[in-house]
């Protein structure tokens, strides 16, 4: 065997993490043992305490390590706007528009009746509960714009009618810096019919 | 030249009846082509592709795809829209997902269903403009079933071969046909009124009671058709009519 068994162990674990094949694990591996020895410690103990440490917000679904995650706790957000994701990466390309400021909701995921996924998976009842309380006016529906995405905006909406609360949805158009040529007929489409009056 | 060369198969005729991701950036997808029958095939790069291909690969929408190679799972090359981008209102589209799912499990792989691919082309259409989501659902079922060899006698007795009358009572009993009852129509129970087995024969489901009276037959011969597989959207979609019905 040309490995002691401890290094077998680290490259068979490092190919947990998504796009990494045994020559890239082993290349990992090898890198934090030659050059990197403090390096390999901080990150052994960031992903023990992260592993053990991280659950999910009580409110929100996001990733949290108290009861509530930051967002949630802060008293300075709009608590009467609600921002309904798929994911945490959604969350945080929402912040870092920094054009928003209410609550999050976080899915992990949309309905997807072939795969099972359906309202227990994505909490929707736990999104009630937040409805019902009362603070929510406006619910901002973002999840993707694909076949699921809309059915899951279009069901959660309906909850929202049921409680009173005002369901939007984030408008799909042309990005910023795009072509009219190169976009595709059905982001053209949304766009055309979420065309707004110039003053 | 390699004379067993990988094939390559041009903008053939396809629905996307479901996928889910590989990898970073990659897609698995399962097709429903006009002239090879359900498929699935790999498609790179879509998550992050800025060639529209993730836009083309909706389900609900008629693309054109190009795929290349040769057994269980091809390549996909290209896909583009044959039609008009995805218009299925969003409170038909679970509908929609009930249909692909009944095709990616009764459909078996490469076997060409011409005759199914145009069903579920009108149904999908009638899906997006028509008054009647159920009927739509239960004649898809019941064409679909006829089309796959699990066709339902609706015209005559199993056993005695008489015509069914609307007024009698008949149990069906599966791979047989209606046979006449002594008892009270039940469609929960398996026993339908011959008005209900005459009018699905016939395709002329009016009467509202009808086509929930029907709904409990195709189910069983569905049932019977999947040989115990489970249908995920079913179960979905009852858990969603629950929530959606349950008081504020």
């Amino acid at each position: 065997m040309l490995y002691p068994p401890s290094l077998l162990q680290l490259i068979e674990a490092l190919r947990v993490l998504p796009g990494v094949g045994p020559k890239s694990a082993q290349r990992m591996a090898f890198h934090l043992l030659e050059r990197n020895r403090t390096g390999a410690q901080v990150l052994a103990t960031s992903l023990q305490a992260a592993s053990k440490d991280i659950g999910q917000c009580q409110r929100c679904r996001m990733f949290a390590e108290l009861e509530l995650c930051p967002v949630c706790a802060s008293t300075s957000r709009d608590q009467s706007l609600l921002c309904v994701v798929e994911s945490p990466a959604d969350v945080v390309a929402v912040e870092q528009s920094g054009s928003y400021k209410g609550l999050y909701f976080v899915l992990m995921g949309h309905l997807s009746p072939l795969d099972g996924i359906g309202p227990d998976e994505l909490g929707l009842s736990q999104l009630e509960d937040l409805f019902r309380a009362g603070h929510v006016q406006e619910a901002i529906l973002a999840t993707n714009p694909t076949v699921e995405g809309e059915a899951t905006a279009h069901f959660i909406a309906e909850l929202a009618l049921k409680h009173h609360v005002k369901p939007t949805r984030i408008a799909h158009g042309v990005p910023v810096g795009g072509e009219l040529e190169y976009v595709d007929g059905g982001t053209l489409a949304h766009a055309l019919a979420g065309r707004h009056v110039i003053r | 030249m390699n004379p067993v060369a990988t094939h390559r198969i041009q903008l053939q005729p396809a629905y996307v009846l479901h996928q889910r991701p590989y990898r970073d950036t990659s897609r698995i997808v399962d097709l429903f082509t006009r002239d090879h029958g359900r498929m699935t095939v790999f498609a790179r790069g879509v998550r992050n592709s800025k060639t529209g291909l993730a836009a083309a690969l909706q389900s609900f929408q008629p693309i054109l795809v190009s795929w290349s190679g040769k057994g269980e799972a091809g390549q996909l090359v290209a896909a583009e829209l044959a039609g008009e981008p995805v218009n299925m209102p969003a409170m038909r589209m679970l509908s929609g997902f009930y249909l692909n799912e009944l095709l990616l499990k009764l459909l078996h792989l490469h076997d060409p269903q011409v005759e199914v691919f145009d069903l579920y082309n009108e149904t999908l259409q009638h899906l997006k403009t028509g008054s009647d989501e159920l009927l739509a659902l239960r004649l898809f079922e019941k064409r679909l079933l006829q089309a796959l060899g699990f066709g339902m006698s609706l015209q005559y007795e199993a056993e005695s071969g008489r015509p069914l009358e609307p007024d009698g009572c008949y149990r069906y009993v599966l791979e047989l046909g209606p046979l006449p009852v002594d008892a009270i129509p039940d469609a929960i129970k398996g026993v339908y009124t011959g008005a209900a087995l005459l009018a699905l024969g016939a395709e002329q489901l009016t009467d509202p009671r009808q086509i929930i009276e029907v709904r409990h037959l195709l189910r069983a011969a569905l049932d019977h058709a999947l040989d115990g597989r489970h249908l995920h959207s079913r179960e979905i979609l009852g858990d969603l009519r629950q929530m959606r019905f349950s008081k504020p």
